[in-house]
């Protein structure tokens, strides 16, 4: 199997002549696998591929750039989706991501919806949000418990925090699994539901099959408080900066599906006008794109989507019992420590758990299971365009889309959280590392880490495992990689 | 623990999106039609994403074999492994993605919670292509057929 790059160095990364240059590379890699006979050695077994790295280059004891490389496989799936029929984009899309498939239904949906004039139901709405806290359920806690958890307790993994406390990987495991119950229940299916179309659902639930799950929710709502009180007593790290916050905002609802596009600068607009705001750069590090808003004076800035944009500009949308929980634990506003952003993720799971038994009790059946558009595209005009955006786990995720007369799709773009997120997460990484460059190699290696999965991204949704490389360039003090 | 009275359960792991890493998703569909019509029952089902719905399907099963491509120095490509996890530790796990948990980290988690099957097998499919896109090289094709004809064999589907 892959030798192991060397990533238990001692040596200090910035105990070298301060006018060295340090490199450190963090590869996120294609990997794989498993072998292993008795004559061949296997270090690891694990899934497949993903590409992306992490480069921080260090020069007189601080930091002179950082440079996250990510692989976006939304990048194939526009290419993909070209020449497909606008019908396909919800389960097209779906397959981009195992762990939040819902957030490319919903944002594809939409944006369809929008370009055909099509209104869906308030049953379809509902059904809508209700899927969407499914998908937040099983993926806040997978990331919460199985992922982020370990680093504040200093163990590797989740292996390890399933042998020291099983009771905690326990309550996580069964969290997720209620979230992927929803799915499966409204969906059809746990991964990659197929019960989602532009308009609706093919076929709405029966109230009886709904109300089934109330009992698994209430316990998961009172293990979401739990949750919350388990995130709030970690130790974080004192590391606060400045963000530029960016969420959808709804009047009366925290956001899911529906809003306008809101930053902690008072920016408002619709999902239309995304494009004229918030622009994709080609880095020269990097084929996958970064984004970044754009001034009115032309300056590009930096921005952070996610639970904590949610959570800082939509608070007074969060149900009355997330706001108890949250005041409970004295958890202030606004949260500027993105390692905190585990207890935002908890709070959420209250939110869901809370707002899935709310839709739930509410739910009646009514009308069509979906909608069409009201009349057909004219085949002499232009191109129908539509655009949307929704709150998938970690963070805005948009999608445009033009669809032809005949219902083929001519140009889809798509800009997950992940490259929204990335130009932030390089930056927090110059700011945090440079303050970490005394630590040994390997904890600085996993501090870096710890930083990036404070962002939950989504590396490459094939992506089921990470490598990890340290390699040093013309450190005289440091071991060769 | 006691085990489930249940029939083998088949898993095909893999992203058909990514070339060679849909090897276990192919296998899974190669056995099903193969097994198609026998006797014994055999459950094959495939997983192409959040590999933790594995632990709740897995946990406290009778016979379970795992169907996945592989990578690695020295494993060439179109090579068929075969791995006993009951009986020894998978090959070490790797560090956690940023996103979602691996094959070796979830047997591993069954393992730590004591909910392992009665028998786990994996089978892995040498593998090298793991591109954007559709379709098994050929080298892989063939091998996934060796695999698929492996383990009929081993459930009694000869």
């Amino acid at each position: 199997m892959a030798e192991p790059e060397s990533d238990s160095d001692s040596d200090s990364a910035g105990a070298a002549d301060p006018a060295a240059t340090t490199k450190i590379d963090v590869k996120i890699k294609a990997g794989l696998k498993p072998a292993a006979t008795r004559t061949i050695r296997v270090d690891y077994l694990a899934r497949v591929e993903g590409e992306g790295a992490l480069t921080v280059l260090v020069r007189g004891g601080k930091v002179q750039d950082v440079q996250l490389r990510i692989f976006e496989p939304p990048r194939f799936f526009e290419a993909f989706l070209r020449g497909r029929d606008h019908t396909e984009a919800p389960d097209i899309t779906a397959r981009i991501c195992g762990i939040c498939p819902v957030a490319y239904q919903m944002s594809s949906v939409h944006a369809m919806e929008r370009a055909q004039g099509i209104t869906i139901s308030p049953a379809v709405r509902e059904l809508r949000r209700l899927l969407y806290c499914g998908e937040w359920i099983e993926s806040h806690g997978l990331h919460v418990y199985l992922l982020h958890a370990p680093d504040f307790l200093g163990l590797p993994d989740a292996v390890q925090l399933a042998r020291e406390r099983p009771d905690v990987v326990g309550r996580g495991l069964q969290l997720k699994k209620v979230g992927n119950e929803i799915l499966r229940v409204l969906g059809g299916r746990e991964i990659h539901p197929i019960n989602v179309r532009v308009g609706g659902f093919y076929k709405l639930p029966e109230r009886a099959a709904l109300l089934a799950l109330g009992d698994r929710l209430r316990w998961a709502r009172e293990a979401a408080i739990e949750t919350a009180r388990f995130c709030a007593g970690l130790p974080f790290p004192d590391y606060e900066r400045d963000y530029q916050f960016v969420a959808l905002h709804h009047p009366t609802e925290y956001p899911l599906c529906e809003g306008r596009v809101i930053s902690s600068d008072g920016l408002s607009l619709d999902a239309a006008d995304f494009e004229a705001h918030f622009v994709e750069e080609h880095v020269a590090w990097s084929n996958a794109l970064h984004c970044a808003q754009r001034l009115a004076d032309g300056t590009m800035r930096p921005y952070f989507v996610g639970p904590m944009a949610r959570y800082n500009l939509d608070y007074a949308q969060l149900s009355p019992l997330t706001q108890e929980v949250a005041r409970d634990l004295h958890f202030a506003r606004p949260v500027r420590n993105p390692f905190q952003s585990i207890v935002v993720r908890a709070l959420e799971l209250v939110y869901a758990c809370d707002e899935a038994l709310r839709i739930i009790s509410a739910y009646e059946p009514a009308g069509a299971p979906f909608a069409t558009a009201p009349a057909a595209l004219s085949e002499a005009g232009p191109d129908a365009v539509g655009a949307a955006c929704t709150e998938a786990p970690r963070g805005l995720l948009y999608h445009r889309y033009a669809v032809r007369a005949d219902g083929i799709i001519t140009e889809a773009k798509i800009v997950p959280p992940t490259s929204q997120n990335q130009k932030t997460i390089e930056e927090d990484l110059r700011g945090f590392v440079t303050a970490q460059l005394h630590l040994p190699r390997a904890e600085l290696v996993r501090r870096c880490e710890q930083v990036v999965r404070n962002y939950d991204p989504c590396i490459s949704c094939a992506t089921h495992f990470l490598t990890l490389a340290v390699h040093d360039l013309d450190a005289p003090a440091g071991p060769a990689p | 623990m006691t085990f489930h009275e249940s029939p083998d359960l088949v898993v095909g792991i893999g992203n058909r999106w990514r070339r060679d890493d849909g090897a276990g998703l192919v296998a899974a569909q190669r056995l099903r039609a193969r097994l198609a019509g026998s006797g014994r029952p055999v459950e094959i089902c495939e997983c192409a994403g959040d590999l933790t719905v594995l632990i709740d399907r897995l946990s406290g099963r009778g016979r379970v074999f795992l169907l996945d491509a592989a990578a690695a120095p020295g494993v060439e490509v179109g090579r068929v492994v075969r791995l006993d996890a009951v009986t020894e530790p998978l090959p070490a796990a790797p560090p956690r993605s940023t996103h979602a948990l691996g094959v070796g980290q979830i047997v591993e988690l069954l393992r730590a919670l004591g909910t392992l099957p009665g028998a786990l097998v994996v089978y892995a499919v040498g593998a090298a292509d793991f591109a954007p896109g559709e379709g098994l090289s050929p080298a892989v094709d063939a091998a996934v057929d060796a695999a698929v004809a492996a383990l009929a064999t081993e459930v009694g589907h000869a």
